[in-house]
């Protein structure tokens, strides 16, 4: 069976996903709120490890943000993609797309690509204005730490994306899609903390690079 | 070579143990503007749904163009306009927008978005988003979004429901504007009357079989054969039935001063004069044509259960 993928087909269900859903409310909402978390954090994350409560530099903001990091994206990315398919499915939307001289495949590829900007917009956004802001004040060193940071980020939650769009391609109803997608977040989480537990207990240090400590996260996750 | 656009074989289809659709044989000629009736639940839904591929036939083959759809995939939904029953669409996108979206999907040109809504109404709206628009106004929005890369075969499931009396007129027009144009129309619909209107030929569907496919008017005339002579008398009505019942008119009602009996057409003149010998005077009378709906209540029965047309869950 050959490929049935028209690039052109999925560019345009990607900026149709794109547009759509980047001016849904709760995207800007969430983006807003990581701008905000990345600055509080970075003022007041030191406070709870003892330190000073002043600007820090990125590496330790990013090392208290890596473990909300990891529990928000996977919820927007579910929340984008659990309807992606059963939603519009059940609003005939699905079906006059269909109808049109496109593949599966284009549609699948197209709503994964056009859901994953948006991914890639909040946390550039939410990420970038308050790294750029971070940085202005207490610093730049270690800022590719923190682009690393956000790309991790952002590969960790297109696992989750493509994860609940699957979930909403074989879900027949989209409370059946979101419920799992939920399965997927929590098991997600049980099964990387449980990892990092074993990591830790078998010697693995926590303090030495928060950055690597993260991506180890995002492994063990995935 | 025939010139069928669209046939359906022997199509099957069965939803857990529902039989939706029970080898159905549908023969839609080009240039048609074929009307697909049936009460809610009969199967017209899934059986459009599997001519667009959205739905499995459990078995048989869909041709379009004389060549069967498993074969040409994809290819087989280019040139066909479609258009679901009670279609929504993007709440954040623009009417335009959503004109050029599915634009780039059926590769159609750019500058008919614009015309097209137009087309139907809906320029004024072309910058704002789906998403304040009522159900009517989406609804147009969709016959716009079918009619783009001036399509062979236009599929429309229900497409006035939702739609006021004014637009559903204009939705007619457009019908059979394209079909001057040469496409072939095919659209489902429970109500008669609009049937009736536009199109050359009908189907009727019921519990997932094919009740008859012919044209309009020899689904019409083949239930009765007769028209129906409705006149209204003063004096004795009930002797004057007794008089056209011992004439040989036995298919004759009577409500008070009004008769009705079923005639043909050479026949009109032998009732009036029973009439006249019957001392009955004729204040009034027409003919009634027998109707689709006659026809449609006759095929499908008195006892057709009513049910939701059944989706693809």
């Amino acid at each position: 069976m050959k490929p049935d993928i028209n690039i052109r087909k999925v560019k345009a269900i990607a900026k149709k996903e794109f547009m759509d859903n980047v001016r849904n409310r709760w995207v800007l909402a969430l983006s807003m709120i990581f701008l905000l978390l990345v600055i509080v954090i970075s003022y007041f994350g030191g406070a709870s490890s003892g330190g000073d409560v002043e600007f820090q530099g990125f590496k330790a903001t990013v090392a208290t943000m890596s473990t909300l990091a990891a529990m928000l994206l996977p919820i927007i990315a579910i929340m984008l993609g659990y309807s992606a398919v059963i939603g519009e499915s059940e609003n005939g939307s699905l079906g006059v797309v269909m109808g049109c001289p496109v593949s599966r495949n284009d549609v699948i590829i197209g709503k994964f690509l056009g859901l994953g900007s948006v991914l890639l917009a909040t946390i550039f956004l939410g990420f970038g204005i308050s790294g750029v802001i971070v940085g202005a004040i207490a610093g730049f060193e270690d800022s590719l730490a923190y682009l690393l940071f956000m790309v991790l980020t952002f590969l960790f939650s297109m696992f989750f994306l493509g994860f609940s769009i699957f979930m909403s391609t074989i879900a027949t109803k989209r409370s059946t899609a979101i419920a799992g997608g939920l399965v997927i977040f929590f098991s997600g989480m049980i099964a990387g903390t449980i990892l990092i537990g074993i990591w830790v207990a078998t010697g693995g240090g926590h303090g030495s690079d928060d950055g690597g400590g993260h991506a180890g996260h995002d492994a063990s996750t995935a | 070579m025939t010139d069928h656009i669209l046939q359906t074989k022997a199509l099957k289809k069965t939803f857990k143990n529902v039989q939706a659709v029970k080898g159905l044989d549908l023969n839609v000629e080009k240039g048609d503007i074929y009307g697909f009736l049936g009460p809610n639940g009969a199967g017209k839904t899934t059986t459009i749904k599997m001519m667009l591929d959205l739905t499995q036939p459990d078995s048989g083959d869909i041709l379009i163009n004389g060549r069967n759809t498993r074969e040409t995939g994809v290819l087989a939904r280019k040139g066909i306009g479609y258009l679901p029953e009670r279609a929504q669409f993007y709440r954040n996108l623009t009417a335009h927008q959503t004109m050029e979206f599915f634009a780039e999907l059926k590769d159609a040109p750019k500058e008919e978005c614009d015309e097209l809504l137009a087309k139907v109404g809906m320029e004024k709206w072309r910058d704002e988003k789906l998403g304040t628009f009522s159900k009517g106004m989406v609804q147009l929005v969709g016959v716009a979004q079918a009619l783009l890369g001036s399509p062979q075969i236009l599929i429309l499931d229900e497409p006035t429901s939702g739609l006021d009396p004014r637009w559903a007129r204009a939705l007619k027009d457009i019908m059979l504007e394209m079909n001057g144009k040469g496409t072939t129309v095919f659209f489902s619909s429970h109500l008669l009357s609009e049937v009736q209107e536009i199109c050359k030929r009908v189907a009727i569907l019921n519990k997932g079989q094919l009740v008859i496919e012919d044209t309009v008017s020899r689904v019409s005339e083949g239930l009765t054969g007769k028209p129906k002579l409705i006149i209204r008398v003063s004096g004795d009505a009930a002797s004057a039935v007794k008089a056209l019942i011992d004439a040989g008119f036995s298919d004759t009602q009577v409500h008070g001063q009004v008769i009705s009996v079923n005639v043909d057409a050479n026949q009109k003149s032998q009732v009036m004069k029973i009439l006249a010998l019957a001392n009955a005077d004729v204040e009034d009378f027409k003919t009634e044509e027998s109707s689709l709906e006659d026809a449609f209540i006759k095929y499908i029965g008195e006892d057709s259960t009513p049910g939701g047309d059944r989706d693809e869950a």
